[in-house]
């Protein structure tokens, strides 16, 4: 299953500091394990996704 | 109260929300510590709800209901905004949260959320739906982003 969370820096700035997050959008994969900043396009979000986790489980 | 929406902003969504072709349930999940930020989007959920018979939306306390948190995976979370889909009395969950105020920018996001899910179509191309498909853990993403 898949969690998406759109997340409220301002908000959650505790949340957005234990990741350093200093320009939005910042995408957070797995906790951390990948991260896509700036708003890119879908697939460079699939070319970040594979990198993370690989190519097919 | 005052309204926080714009009257010519309710006219465009009342507008787009034409669009919203099943179902959708909000649930908004607020906290006692993060009072001021869930009471502004309680206010701002009601007003947008309003907006379409397509829209339902329900409130619940993290403390008082920590089992719906715990399935809904927002404990420790709020506000916290699942936006699902409904069929009937069927709640169906696509994982898709909104953390925070969805004001500024993230206000349409938050329309454009709801015009998705009650399409019932995430709108990916057929190599990212196949990609997802493919996965057998479960896979957390979070975008965080500010109104301005």
């Amino acid at each position: 299953m898949v969690l998406a969370e759109g997340v409220g820096a301002m908000e959650f700035q505790e949340l957005s500091a234990s990741y350093g997050i200093s320009s939005v959008p910042d995408t957070v994969i797995n906790d951390g394990a990948g991260r896509v900043v700036g708003a890119l396009p879908e697939q460079n979000m699939l070319a970040e996704l594979m990198r993370t986790i690989g190519k097919k489980e | 109260m005052e309204k926080l929406l714009p009257e010519n902003i309710v006219t465009q969504v009342r507008e787009v929300f034409q669009q919203l072709k099943h179902p959708v349930q909000l649930l908004f999940f607020v906290s006692q510590e993060q009072s001021e930020t869930c009471e502004i989007t309680r206010q701002l959920l009601d007003e947008v709800v309003a907006l379409s018979d397509k829209l339902s939306l329900s409130v619940h306390d993290l403390s008082a209901e920590p089992d719906l948190a715990h399935l809904y995976k927002t404990e420790g979370k709020a506000p916290a905004l699942v936006i699902a889909a409904r069929d009937d009395d069927r709640v169906t969950d696509y994982g898709i949260r909104y953390l925070g105020v969805p004001s500024g920018h993230e206000f349409t996001t938050l329309i454009q959320d709801l015009i998705l899910v009650a399409g019932r179509d995430s709108g990916l191309s057929p190599q990212v739906r196949n990609y997802v498909r493919s996965l057998s853990k479960p896979l957390h993403l979070e975008v965080f982003v500010t109104p301005t």
